[in-house]
């Protein structure tokens, strides 16, 4: 991280509420943020802007998080290593999830209403820090 | 002298005159009549009707005698009885058969006999009519045929007694045949009615019987039995339609190969482990069913290949002892599977619904209050407190029946890896430290081993003991004490009143709280059950904790059993007959302990 170059992180969320509070407070982390509210748009902009790291969600209309995933780790080099946290309420896929994670490694796998705003922002700077 | 002879035919002829039943009888003026009639017209001293048994000649009407009887042996009638027609002794001196016969030499004197045998009904001679006189006599012709009518009259009239007998006695034997036959008819009514009733009562019992078969036939449920072999001996409608099998096609045939059973992966069960081998084989003598609640289930095999999840109830057919049989009802719960799917489905979709804004509100609040975005007054922040505390309780709720949800839907992985457990309770305990200091509340803890590794699913445990020491915490009143033990117990030792099947890791957890009502403990781990007396104390409780923790432990090998005292007091109130809910209601507040096992080999997978 360098002082002119902000650090990018897309954000892909439906919900507008909790959208806003995750941009709101890491834009407070001087974070520089790009949102999508679905799987394509959030696919289009992570080709285009090149975030370093993706927040997403899973449900989504239009196409859901893990089908994203899929496509963005298979469209590019640059797709295949970014960091990926899937943000999630979706507990009961959980096999389902934790398959798609092992496989699209780097990705992380958190619980929206399990973390606090302060935890997901303190494991995003530990997963940018990591070399 | 010359004895009177014996004729042939003498037992018989007894016999007869035996029957006759004149001898020994008072005289009759019917047979005096006679014997003084026949003195006068022949001019004798004397006339006797005379009757011969085996040892006498004994006088029925006896005329110019004093004697009754005489002598068989020295008796002219004795000889008369053997005679043709008429038994005539002109002079008896000039006869030697008679000459020196005493009644001849000496009194009365004897010199004329004239005597005719006298016949029975039935042709036996029984006696002879006679004459005598003390002087010698010539006797005509017509002298023998008068004698011969009077000696007729007399048989006539002996007859007459003998045939008004004879009639009298044709006539009772008729009115006792008569009766008989009235009798015998009146039997034969009586059978016949017998005969009408049983017959009546057997269309009953045909009736009754038919019914039953009827009954039996239409049962909503699948109905089968089988002989000790397995080979099906009776099916019902309900059996037919629902595996498209006659009850012509199936009978006799052995069920394992007819109706065969599939398990959750379509797989063809082995005869060997299907309940009914179970039943007739012995091994268990209890009605053995499946539920819709059990993880495994099972399917049945239509004729077309099709198959349908079914509820099963076996029951062993013991006659004297001995397992001769199965009868099995089974039950078609597709429907019952797709509810509890499309439940399962309903909770899982609502939960993420519900988690959703519940989330939103918890970050926004979060962001409030780190004053990301102003100063907050006091009264601000306290209320800021209250909906984040408030939406935090709202997706625990949901978390909840989300985990409830997971379990039911059968996507309950156990995810094992090597843990001390002892750490992951104190670490509980730990989070849980500033909910028993709010309630000034004791914590004893008691580990006999400081570190136990076992293979567990951290967060299955995590929920488990948390549960229960929640539960620990919320029901037990302030300044109660809640002891926690744990300990390694080996097989065959007890714990919790149980003997274990296996090396197992235990944790007691005891509180001093308000206890179960007798009456309910039957339910405690029910979905959505609460006590009275804890929705009394906690009205936001769930009613999911506690089957959450059964489900967990009973799919991983654990257990779980609790005993509450209410139990022993009420035992003790029951011998003094007082009523059980009222014991029940006033001991509830003895505390509560839960038993949790845990494998020594780890939690495993029921898979």
């Amino acid at each position: 991280m360098t002082e002119d170059k902000k650090t990018k992180i897309l954000i892909v969320e439906d919900e507008d509420i909790i959208c806003k509070a995750y941009t709101d407070e890491l834009r407070d982390e001087g974070f520089d943020m790009l949102i999508a509210k679905n799987g394509q748009d959030g696919l289009d902009l992570a080709i285009r802007e090149k975030p370093d790291l993706i927040l997403l969600d899973i449900l989504m209309p239009v196409m859901d998080g893990l089908t994203m995933m899929d496509k963005l780790r298979q469209h590019s080099p640059y797709g295949k290593i970014v960091p990926i946290i899937l943000l999630t309420n979706l507990s009961a896929n959980e096999e389902k999830i934790l398959a798609a994670v092992t496989k699209n490694e780097p990705a992380y796998y958190l619980v929206k209403s399990d973390w606090d705003l302060s935890k997901v922002v303190e494991k995003i700077k530990e997963r940018l820090n990591r070399p | 002298m010359q004895p009177a002879p014996i004729p042939k035919n003498e037992t018989e002829r007894l016999i007869s005159l035996h029957k006759l039943g004149l001898l020994d009888t008072k005289p009759e003026e019917r047979f005096d009549r006679i014997t003084k009639t026949a003195t006068k017209i022949f001019g004798v001293p004397i006339s006797t009707l005379t009757l011969v048994d085996e040892k006498r000649e004994w006088f029925k009407s006896v005329c110019g005698l004093d004697q009754k009887e005489g002598d068989r042996a020295i008796s002219f009638c004795g000889h008369a009885l053997l005679a043709n027609k008429v038994f005539i002794i002109p002079d008896t001196k000039k006869d030697v058969r008679f000459s020196d016969n005493p009644m001849v030499i000496d009194k009365p004197y004897i010199r004329f006999y004239a005597g005719v045998p006298i016949m029975n009904a039935d042709g036996k001679r029984i006696g002879v009519f006679c004459i005598k006189d003390t002087k010698p006599r010539k006797f005509s012709k017509s002298d023998t045929e008068v004698l011969k009518n009077i000696a007729a009259w007399a048989e006539l009239e002996i007859n007459s007694r003998n045939l008004s007998l004879a009639i009298s006695e044709e006539r009772k034997v008729r009115a006792k045949s008569e009766t008989q036959t009235k009798q015998l008819v009146d039997a034969k009514v009586a059978a016949h009615n017998v005969l009408e009733d049983l017959n009546t009562e057997k269309s009953k019992v045909e009736m009754a019987k038919a019914k039953e078969e009827a009954i039996l036939m239409s049962i909503g449920d699948g109905l089968l039995s089988t002989d000790r072999d397995g080979n099906i001996t009776l099916v019902n409608k309900s059996f037919e339609k629902m595996l498209s099998w006659s009850a012509k096609e199936v009978q006799g045939k052995p069920i394992y190969l007819t109706v065969p059973m599939l398990d959750d992966h379509g797989n063809t069960m082995p005869q060997k482990n299907r309940l009914i081998t179970k039943i007739l084989h012995g091994k268990t003598t209890t009605t053995t069913t499946t539920t819709t609640t059990t993880t495994t289930d099972f399917y049945y095999q239509r004729k077309d290949g099709s198959s349908f999840p079914v509820d099963i109830i076996i029951s062993p057919i013991i006659v004297e002892g001995e397992v001769t049989g199965a009868v099995e009802v089974f039950r078609d719960i597709t429907k019952e599977k797709e509810i509890d799917k499309a439940k399962s489905e309903f909770i899982s979709l609502a939960s993420h619904q519900l988690k959703t804004p519940s989330t939103a509100i918890k970050l926004i609040t979060e962001r409030i209050l780190k004053e990301r975005v102003g100063k907050l007054t006091e009264k601000q922040r306290e209320y800021f407190d209250d909906i984040c505390s408030a939406s935090q309780r709202m997706i625990e709720l949901v978390n909840a029946l989300l985990d409830v949800s997971r379990i039911e839907l059968g996507a309950f992985n156990v995810t094992l890896f090597k843990k001390d457990v002892c750490v992951v309770l104190q670490n509980i305990l730990y989070e849980l430290k500033p909910n028993f200091d709010k309630k000034q509340l004791v914590l004893q803890e008691t580990h006999q081993e400081k570190s136990t590794v076992l293979l567990i699913d951290e967060s299955m445990l995590r929920m488990v003991i948390n549960n229960l020491v929640t539960n620990a915490i919320n029901y037990t009143p302030a300044g109660g004490t809640i002891k926690i033990d744990c300990r390694e117990i080996n097989k065959d030792q007890m714990f919790g009143g149980n003997r274990l099947q296996e090396n197992c890791f235990t944790i007691t957890i005891t509180d001093t709280g308000y206890g179960i009502p007798k009456h309910q403990q039957s339910k405690l781990f029910t979905k959505f059950f609460r006590a009275d007396n804890a929705r009394e104390k906690r009205p936001d409780g769930t009613g999911l904790g506690l089957y959450v923790v059964k489900s967990i432990l009973d799919n991983s090998g654990g257990s779980i059993r609790f005993a509450s005292p209410a139990v022993v007091e009420t035992m003790a109130d029951k011998e003094e007959n007082k009523p059980a809910r009222i014991a029940t209601q006033s001991v509830a507040g003895g505390g509560t302990t839960f038993y949790v096992t845990i494998p020594m080999t780890g939690m495993r997978s029921k898979k």
